[in-house]
Protein backbone atom coordinates (compact mmCIF):
# COMPACT_ATOMS: atom_id res chain seq x y z
CA UNK A 1 0.00 0.00 0.00
CA UNK A 2 3.01 2.42 0.53
CA UNK A 3 3.59 2.27 -3.22
CA UNK A 4 0.67 4.47 -3.77
CA UNK A 5 1.43 7.02 -1.59
CA UNK A 6 2.45 9.49 -4.23
CA UNK A 7 -0.89 9.88 -5.22
CA UNK A 8 -1.67 12.07 -1.69
CA UNK A 9 -1.56 15.61 -2.87
CA UNK A 10 -1.05 16.41 1.16
CA UNK A 11 0.03 14.68 3.66
CA UNK A 12 -3.44 14.87 5.21
CA UNK A 13 -4.63 13.12 2.83
CA UNK A 14 -5.10 9.15 2.82
CA UNK A 15 -5.52 6.52 0.10
CA UNK A 16 -8.60 4.18 -0.09
CA UNK A 17 -8.41 0.58 -2.35
CA UNK A 18 -11.49 0.05 -3.84
CA UNK A 19 -11.57 -3.54 -4.18
CA UNK A 20 -15.03 -5.08 -3.77
CA UNK A 21 -15.59 -5.56 -7.56
CA UNK A 22 -12.93 -7.25 -9.78
CA UNK A 23 -13.96 -5.16 -12.73
CA UNK A 24 -14.48 -2.15 -10.82
CA UNK A 25 -11.23 -1.30 -8.88
CA UNK A 26 -10.39 1.58 -8.26
CA UNK A 27 -8.11 3.74 -6.08
CA UNK A 28 -9.28 6.83 -4.63
CA UNK A 29 -7.68 9.80 -2.73
CA UNK A 30 -9.65 10.75 0.14
CA UNK A 31 -9.68 13.65 2.47
CA UNK A 32 -10.70 13.07 6.20
CA UNK A 33 -12.39 16.19 8.12
CA UNK A 34 -15.05 16.08 10.77
CA UNK A 35 -18.60 17.93 9.53
CA UNK A 36 -20.12 20.64 11.96
CA UNK A 37 -22.29 17.57 13.85
CA UNK A 38 -19.15 16.32 15.20
CA UNK A 39 -19.50 13.20 12.22
CA UNK A 40 -16.47 12.19 10.49
CA UNK A 41 -16.44 12.39 6.71
CA UNK A 42 -14.55 11.27 3.51
CA UNK A 43 -13.81 14.01 0.69
CA UNK A 44 -12.87 12.06 -2.55
CA UNK A 45 -10.32 13.60 -4.40
CA UNK A 46 -9.52 11.66 -7.57
CA UNK A 47 -9.61 8.36 -8.17
CA UNK A 48 -8.24 6.23 -10.78
CA UNK A 49 -9.88 2.89 -12.08
CA UNK A 50 -7.10 -0.06 -12.10
CA UNK A 51 -7.44 -2.25 -15.15
CA UNK A 52 -5.85 -5.80 -15.85
CA UNK A 53 -4.19 -5.51 -19.31
CA UNK A 54 -4.99 -7.84 -21.70
CA UNK A 55 -2.75 -10.44 -24.14
CA UNK A 56 -3.90 -7.75 -27.01
CA UNK A 57 -2.51 -4.68 -24.74
CA UNK A 58 0.28 -6.79 -23.08
CA UNK A 59 1.63 -7.26 -26.50
CA UNK A 60 1.12 -3.04 -27.42
CA UNK A 61 2.85 -2.30 -25.25
CA UNK A 62 5.87 -4.57 -25.73
CA UNK A 63 5.42 -3.30 -29.32
CA UNK A 64 6.15 0.27 -28.18
CA UNK A 65 8.86 -0.34 -25.93
CA UNK A 66 11.10 -2.57 -28.52
CA UNK A 67 9.95 0.45 -31.03
CA UNK A 68 12.87 1.52 -32.53
CA UNK A 69 12.00 5.78 -33.46
CA UNK A 70 9.79 8.33 -32.01
CA UNK A 71 8.03 7.93 -35.77
CA UNK A 72 7.14 3.91 -35.10
CA UNK A 73 5.54 5.10 -32.05
CA UNK A 74 3.40 7.81 -33.20
CA UNK A 75 2.65 4.75 -35.93
CA UNK A 76 1.95 2.49 -33.48
CA UNK A 77 -0.37 5.10 -31.33
CA UNK A 78 -2.27 6.08 -34.66
CA UNK A 79 -3.42 2.36 -35.84
CA UNK A 80 -4.65 1.76 -32.49
CA UNK A 81 -8.65 1.57 -33.61
CA UNK A 82 -9.57 2.32 -29.54
CA UNK A 83 -6.93 4.67 -28.39
CA UNK A 84 -8.80 3.39 -24.84
CA UNK A 85 -5.83 1.36 -23.91
CA UNK A 86 -3.81 4.46 -23.59
CA UNK A 87 -6.43 6.25 -20.89
CA UNK A 88 -5.91 2.68 -18.61
CA UNK A 89 -3.81 2.84 -15.82
CA UNK A 90 -1.95 -0.20 -14.86
CA UNK A 91 -0.80 -1.60 -11.83
CA UNK A 92 2.14 -3.53 -13.84
CA UNK A 93 3.05 0.03 -14.84
CA UNK A 94 3.52 1.49 -11.59
CA UNK A 95 -0.11 3.55 -11.88
CA UNK A 96 0.92 5.14 -14.60
CA UNK A 97 -0.75 5.69 -17.61
CA UNK A 98 0.60 4.78 -20.90
CA UNK A 99 0.08 8.94 -21.77
CA UNK A 100 3.37 9.87 -19.16
CA UNK A 101 5.66 7.29 -21.24
CA UNK A 102 4.20 8.78 -24.86
CA UNK A 103 5.30 12.69 -23.07
CA UNK A 104 8.13 13.08 -25.05
CA UNK A 105 6.82 12.43 -28.81
CA UNK A 106 3.75 15.27 -29.65
CA UNK A 107 2.42 13.26 -32.63
CA UNK A 108 1.66 10.52 -30.43
CA UNK A 109 0.20 12.94 -27.93
CA UNK A 110 -1.49 14.83 -30.59
CA UNK A 111 -3.10 11.77 -31.20
CA UNK A 112 -4.33 10.60 -28.37
CA UNK A 113 -5.67 14.16 -26.88
CA UNK A 114 -7.29 14.52 -30.56
CA UNK A 115 -11.10 16.00 -29.72
CA UNK A 116 -12.09 12.79 -31.83
CA UNK A 117 -10.35 10.68 -29.63
CA UNK A 118 -11.19 11.78 -26.61
CA UNK A 119 -14.62 10.03 -26.58
CA UNK A 120 -13.40 7.14 -25.49
CA UNK A 121 -12.54 8.35 -22.47
CA UNK A 122 -13.92 8.16 -18.71
CA UNK A 123 -14.32 11.28 -17.67
CA UNK A 124 -14.63 10.36 -13.86
CA UNK A 125 -10.83 9.64 -13.76
CA UNK A 126 -7.91 11.56 -14.99
CA UNK A 127 -5.81 10.95 -17.37
CA UNK A 128 -2.86 13.49 -16.44
CA UNK A 129 -2.04 12.81 -12.78
CA UNK A 130 1.07 12.51 -10.29
CA UNK A 131 3.59 10.32 -10.77
CA UNK A 132 5.84 7.66 -8.69
CA UNK A 133 8.91 10.38 -9.15
CA UNK A 134 6.25 13.08 -8.19
CA UNK A 135 5.74 14.52 -12.02
CA UNK A 136 3.32 14.07 -14.38
CA UNK A 137 2.74 13.72 -17.65
CA UNK A 138 2.64 17.34 -18.30
CA UNK A 139 6.27 18.08 -16.34
CA UNK A 140 7.52 15.30 -19.06
CA UNK A 141 6.84 16.86 -22.22
CA UNK A 142 8.33 19.96 -20.69
CA UNK A 143 11.25 18.92 -19.23
CA UNK A 144 11.69 17.26 -23.60
CA UNK A 145 10.64 21.11 -24.65
CA UNK A 146 7.32 19.29 -26.40
CA UNK A 147 5.36 22.72 -26.32
CA UNK A 148 2.93 21.19 -28.23
CA UNK A 149 2.33 18.51 -26.64
CA UNK A 150 2.17 20.71 -23.65
CA UNK A 151 -0.19 22.89 -24.62
CA UNK A 152 -2.27 19.95 -25.83
CA UNK A 153 -2.16 18.71 -22.37
CA UNK A 154 -3.32 22.16 -20.85
CA UNK A 155 -6.09 21.74 -23.03
CA UNK A 156 -6.98 18.48 -22.42
CA UNK A 157 -6.74 19.19 -18.47
CA UNK A 158 -9.01 22.54 -18.65
CA UNK A 159 -11.19 20.60 -20.35
CA UNK A 160 -11.63 17.20 -18.46
CA UNK A 161 -10.05 17.71 -15.41
CA UNK A 162 -11.32 21.27 -14.36
CA UNK A 163 -11.15 21.00 -11.14
CA UNK A 164 -8.47 22.91 -8.17
CA UNK A 165 -7.90 19.57 -6.94
CA UNK A 166 -5.41 19.20 -9.69
CA UNK A 167 -3.81 22.54 -8.82
CA UNK A 168 -0.79 20.67 -7.47
CA UNK A 169 0.50 19.15 -10.64
CA UNK A 170 1.30 22.87 -11.54
CA UNK A 171 2.93 23.71 -8.05
CA UNK A 172 6.87 23.56 -9.43
CA UNK A 173 6.26 24.22 -13.74
CA UNK A 174 4.14 27.15 -13.06
CA UNK A 175 7.32 29.69 -13.91
CA UNK A 176 8.80 27.20 -16.56
CA UNK A 177 5.10 27.34 -18.49
CA UNK A 178 4.45 31.13 -18.24
CA UNK A 179 7.60 31.38 -19.88
CA UNK A 180 7.50 28.80 -22.64
CA UNK A 181 3.74 27.87 -23.37
CA UNK A 182 1.14 30.38 -24.90
CA UNK A 183 -1.64 28.26 -23.28
CA UNK A 184 -1.49 29.76 -20.04
CA UNK A 185 -4.36 32.29 -20.48
CA UNK A 186 -6.73 29.58 -20.42
CA UNK A 187 -5.17 28.00 -17.20
CA UNK A 188 -5.50 30.75 -15.35
CA UNK A 189 -9.02 31.15 -16.51
CA UNK A 190 -9.64 27.87 -15.70
CA UNK A 191 -10.99 26.44 -12.34
CA UNK A 192 -7.77 24.30 -11.87
CA UNK A 193 -6.27 27.68 -10.75
CA UNK A 194 -9.79 29.49 -9.38
CA UNK A 195 -10.89 27.58 -6.22
CA UNK A 196 -14.81 28.42 -5.94
CA UNK A 197 -15.42 27.82 -1.65
CA UNK A 198 -18.39 25.65 -1.46
CA UNK A 199 -18.40 24.55 2.59
CA UNK A 200 -21.36 24.31 4.66
CA UNK A 201 -18.61 26.29 7.34
CA UNK A 202 -18.39 29.14 5.07
CA UNK A 203 -21.51 31.41 4.40
CA UNK A 204 -22.87 31.12 0.54
CA UNK A 205 -24.83 34.39 0.61
CA UNK A 206 -23.27 38.01 1.99
CA UNK A 207 -25.65 41.56 2.22
CA UNK A 208 -21.61 42.47 1.03
CA UNK A 209 -21.28 41.95 -2.39
CA UNK A 210 -18.23 43.06 -2.84
CA UNK A 211 -14.63 41.48 -3.62
CA UNK A 212 -12.82 40.68 -0.66
CA UNK A 213 -8.96 39.48 -0.38
CA UNK A 214 -7.33 38.20 2.12
CA UNK A 215 -3.99 36.20 1.85
CA UNK A 216 -3.98 32.20 3.05
CA UNK A 217 -0.92 30.29 2.47
CA UNK A 218 -2.20 26.84 4.00
CA UNK A 219 -4.18 23.33 2.92
CA UNK A 220 -6.31 23.55 0.23
CA UNK A 221 -8.42 20.89 1.96
CA UNK A 222 -7.97 22.92 5.44
CA UNK A 223 -9.82 26.28 4.22
CA UNK A 224 -13.09 24.99 5.01
CA UNK A 225 -12.44 26.07 8.86
CA UNK A 226 -10.68 29.23 8.07
CA UNK A 227 -13.51 31.73 7.07
CA UNK A 228 -13.55 33.06 11.08
CA UNK A 229 -10.00 33.43 10.35
CA UNK A 230 -9.81 34.90 7.28
CA UNK A 231 -12.44 37.39 7.21
CA UNK A 232 -12.64 38.11 10.84
CA UNK A 233 -15.26 41.33 10.65
CA UNK A 234 -17.68 39.53 8.01
CA UNK A 235 -17.75 36.86 10.50
CA UNK A 236 -18.53 38.91 13.23
CA UNK A 237 -21.37 40.67 10.91
CA UNK A 238 -22.67 37.37 9.88
CA UNK A 239 -23.04 36.18 13.53
CA UNK A 240 -24.54 39.48 15.05
CA UNK A 241 -26.97 39.26 11.98
CA UNK A 242 -27.45 35.20 12.80
CA UNK A 243 -28.51 36.44 16.60
CA UNK A 244 -30.71 39.19 15.24
CA UNK A 245 -33.07 36.84 12.91
CA UNK A 246 -32.57 34.14 16.18
CA UNK A 247 -34.20 37.31 18.71
CA UNK A 248 -36.54 38.15 15.83
CA UNK A 249 -37.60 34.34 15.35
CA UNK A 250 -38.31 33.94 18.79
CA UNK A 251 -40.25 37.00 19.39
CA UNK A 252 -42.67 35.82 16.49
CA UNK A 253 -42.76 32.78 17.71
CA UNK A 254 -43.64 33.74 21.69
CA UNK A 255 -45.92 36.09 19.61
CA UNK A 256 -47.93 33.63 18.13
CA UNK A 257 -48.08 31.40 21.51
CA UNK A 258 -49.62 34.39 23.09
CA UNK A 259 -51.73 34.27 20.15
CA UNK A 260 -53.17 30.86 20.43
CA UNK A 261 -53.57 31.32 24.35
CA UNK A 262 -55.47 33.83 24.02
CA UNK A 263 -57.89 31.90 21.03
CA UNK A 264 -58.35 28.88 23.56
CA UNK A 265 -59.15 30.94 26.43
CA UNK A 266 -61.91 32.91 24.81
CA UNK A 267 -62.57 29.13 23.14
CA UNK A 268 -62.76 27.76 26.65
CA UNK A 269 -65.01 30.92 27.90
CA UNK B 1 -14.19 0.35 19.19
CA UNK B 2 -18.20 0.07 18.82
CA UNK B 3 -20.87 -0.32 16.81
CA UNK B 4 -23.79 1.85 18.64
CA UNK B 5 -23.27 5.27 20.00
CA UNK B 6 -26.57 6.93 21.48
CA UNK B 7 -28.89 4.53 19.59
CA UNK B 8 -27.10 5.01 16.17
CA UNK B 9 -25.51 2.27 14.56
CA UNK B 10 -22.31 3.21 12.75
CA UNK B 11 -18.54 2.82 13.10
CA UNK B 12 -17.24 4.78 16.03
CA UNK B 13 -13.45 4.11 17.21
CA UNK B 14 -11.90 6.04 20.11
CA UNK B 15 -9.10 6.43 22.27
CA UNK B 16 -9.31 6.67 25.79
CA UNK B 17 -6.23 7.56 28.27
CA UNK B 18 -5.23 4.63 30.24
CA UNK B 19 -4.43 6.86 33.48
CA UNK B 20 -7.35 8.75 33.00
CA UNK B 21 -10.47 6.60 31.76
CA UNK B 22 -13.21 9.78 33.15
CA UNK B 23 -11.13 12.08 30.32
CA UNK B 24 -13.87 12.68 27.57
CA UNK B 25 -12.20 10.13 24.88
CA UNK B 26 -10.86 11.03 21.53
CA UNK B 27 -12.36 10.15 18.76
CA UNK B 28 -10.45 8.77 15.66
CA UNK B 29 -13.61 8.02 13.69
CA UNK B 30 -17.27 8.51 14.20
CA UNK B 31 -19.16 8.02 11.43
CA UNK B 32 -22.84 7.22 11.56
CA UNK B 33 -22.90 4.89 8.52
CA UNK B 34 -26.01 2.61 9.71
CA UNK B 35 -23.92 -0.25 9.05
CA UNK B 36 -23.22 -3.37 11.18
CA UNK B 37 -20.05 -5.00 11.56
CA UNK B 38 -18.23 -8.20 12.65
CA UNK B 39 -15.34 -10.15 12.94
CA UNK B 40 -13.58 -6.37 14.64
CA UNK B 41 -9.39 -6.98 14.37
CA UNK B 42 -7.66 -4.58 16.66
CA UNK B 43 -3.41 -4.71 16.10
CA UNK B 44 -0.80 -2.18 16.24
CA UNK B 45 1.86 -1.79 13.21
CA UNK B 46 5.09 -0.41 13.88
CA UNK B 47 6.78 1.52 10.52
CA UNK B 48 7.99 4.23 9.19
CA UNK B 49 6.48 7.36 8.41
CA UNK B 50 6.73 10.09 5.90
CA UNK B 51 10.01 11.73 7.72
CA UNK B 52 11.55 8.38 7.66
CA UNK B 53 11.05 8.02 11.65
CA UNK B 54 9.43 4.56 13.36
CA UNK B 55 6.27 5.28 14.47
CA UNK B 56 3.04 3.29 15.92
CA UNK B 57 -0.60 2.48 13.79
CA UNK B 58 -3.29 1.48 14.79
CA UNK B 59 -4.56 -1.21 11.78
CA UNK B 60 -8.58 -2.37 12.23
CA UNK B 61 -10.21 -4.53 10.41
CA UNK B 62 -13.79 -5.69 10.16
CA UNK B 63 -17.09 -6.82 8.00
CA UNK B 64 -19.55 -4.72 7.08
CA UNK B 65 -23.07 -5.42 6.49
CA UNK B 66 -25.37 -4.62 3.46
CA UNK B 67 -22.50 -3.57 1.67
CA UNK B 68 -20.96 -6.37 1.97
CA UNK B 69 -17.06 -5.40 2.41
CA UNK B 70 -14.34 -6.32 4.73
CA UNK B 71 -12.29 -3.23 5.47
CA UNK B 72 -8.72 -2.76 6.69
CA UNK B 73 -7.80 0.74 8.30
CA UNK B 74 -4.52 1.49 9.19
CA UNK B 75 -4.69 4.73 11.29
CA UNK B 76 -1.70 7.43 12.51
CA UNK B 77 -2.34 7.32 16.24
CA UNK B 78 -0.64 10.90 16.20
CA UNK B 79 -2.13 12.62 13.42
CA UNK B 80 -5.28 10.37 14.44
CA UNK B 81 -6.47 10.35 10.51
CA UNK B 82 -6.75 7.56 7.67
CA UNK B 83 -3.62 6.51 6.56
CA UNK B 84 -4.76 3.54 4.30
CA UNK B 85 -8.18 1.98 3.69
CA UNK B 86 -8.23 -1.34 1.82
CA UNK B 87 -12.15 -2.39 0.89
CA UNK B 88 -12.50 -5.39 -0.47
CA UNK B 89 -15.88 -8.15 -0.89
CA UNK B 90 -17.23 -10.46 1.59
CA UNK B 91 -20.38 -11.80 2.01
CA UNK B 92 -21.34 -10.40 5.71
CA UNK B 93 -22.68 -14.30 6.23
CA UNK B 94 -19.80 -15.94 5.28
CA UNK B 95 -16.68 -16.25 8.36
CA UNK B 96 -13.41 -14.62 7.89
CA UNK B 97 -10.79 -13.56 9.79
CA UNK B 98 -8.15 -10.98 9.65
CA UNK B 99 -4.83 -10.42 11.47
CA UNK B 100 -1.16 -9.17 11.23
CA UNK B 101 2.07 -10.49 10.51
CA UNK B 102 4.93 -9.41 11.80
CA UNK B 103 6.10 -8.70 8.05
CA UNK B 104 3.43 -5.93 8.09
CA UNK B 105 0.94 -8.30 5.59
CA UNK B 106 -2.09 -7.84 6.70
CA UNK B 107 -3.45 -12.12 6.11
CA UNK B 108 -7.43 -11.90 5.30
CA UNK B 109 -8.45 -15.61 5.69
CA UNK B 110 -12.23 -16.52 3.94
CA UNK B 111 -13.73 -19.17 2.37
CA UNK B 112 -12.88 -17.34 -1.28
CA UNK B 113 -8.82 -18.08 -0.20
CA UNK B 114 -6.31 -16.44 1.42
CA UNK B 115 -5.78 -12.33 0.64
CA UNK B 116 -2.61 -10.77 1.64
CA UNK B 117 -1.90 -6.96 1.69
CA UNK B 118 0.92 -5.29 2.66
CA UNK B 119 0.78 -1.98 5.11
CA UNK B 120 3.84 -1.42 4.83
CA UNK B 121 5.17 2.26 3.88
CA UNK B 122 7.87 1.41 2.30
CA UNK B 123 7.43 -0.43 -1.34
CA UNK B 124 6.09 -3.65 -2.71
CA UNK B 125 7.92 -6.80 -2.44
CA UNK B 126 7.17 -10.12 -3.37
CA UNK B 127 5.31 -12.63 -1.72
CA UNK B 128 5.95 -16.92 -2.66
CA UNK B 129 3.97 -19.76 -1.05
CA UNK B 130 6.14 -22.95 0.11
CA UNK B 131 6.53 -24.30 -3.42
CA UNK B 132 8.34 -20.34 -4.72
Amino acid sequence: MGRSNYLRIENTNHVQFRCQFQENRRICVQEQFVDGAGQTQFDDIYGLKISEPTLRELMLIQSIYTAKTPTDVATLVAEQPTPRIFYKTFLELGCKSLLSFLAFDRRAIGCLLDDSKTRALDRTYPLIYKNPDGQSALDNALELNQLQSVSKMIDHMTKYQNDPVYAHLFRRNLVDLIKLSDNCAKLFRSKILNFEIQYFEWPSLNRDRAKAYAPYNNSMFKIRYEYRRLFPKLYAADAEQKLKMDRLREEQLSDEMGYSAEAGLERGT
Amino acid sequence: MANKRHNFVGYYLLMIEIDNPEKEATYLINWTNKTTIRQVDLNFLEDWNDANELQKYLVVSYKAGGCNTFNVFVFDVETKLVRFWHESFQLYESPVKGFLLPTKDFLILSKDGVHVINLGGKGARAVRDKLG
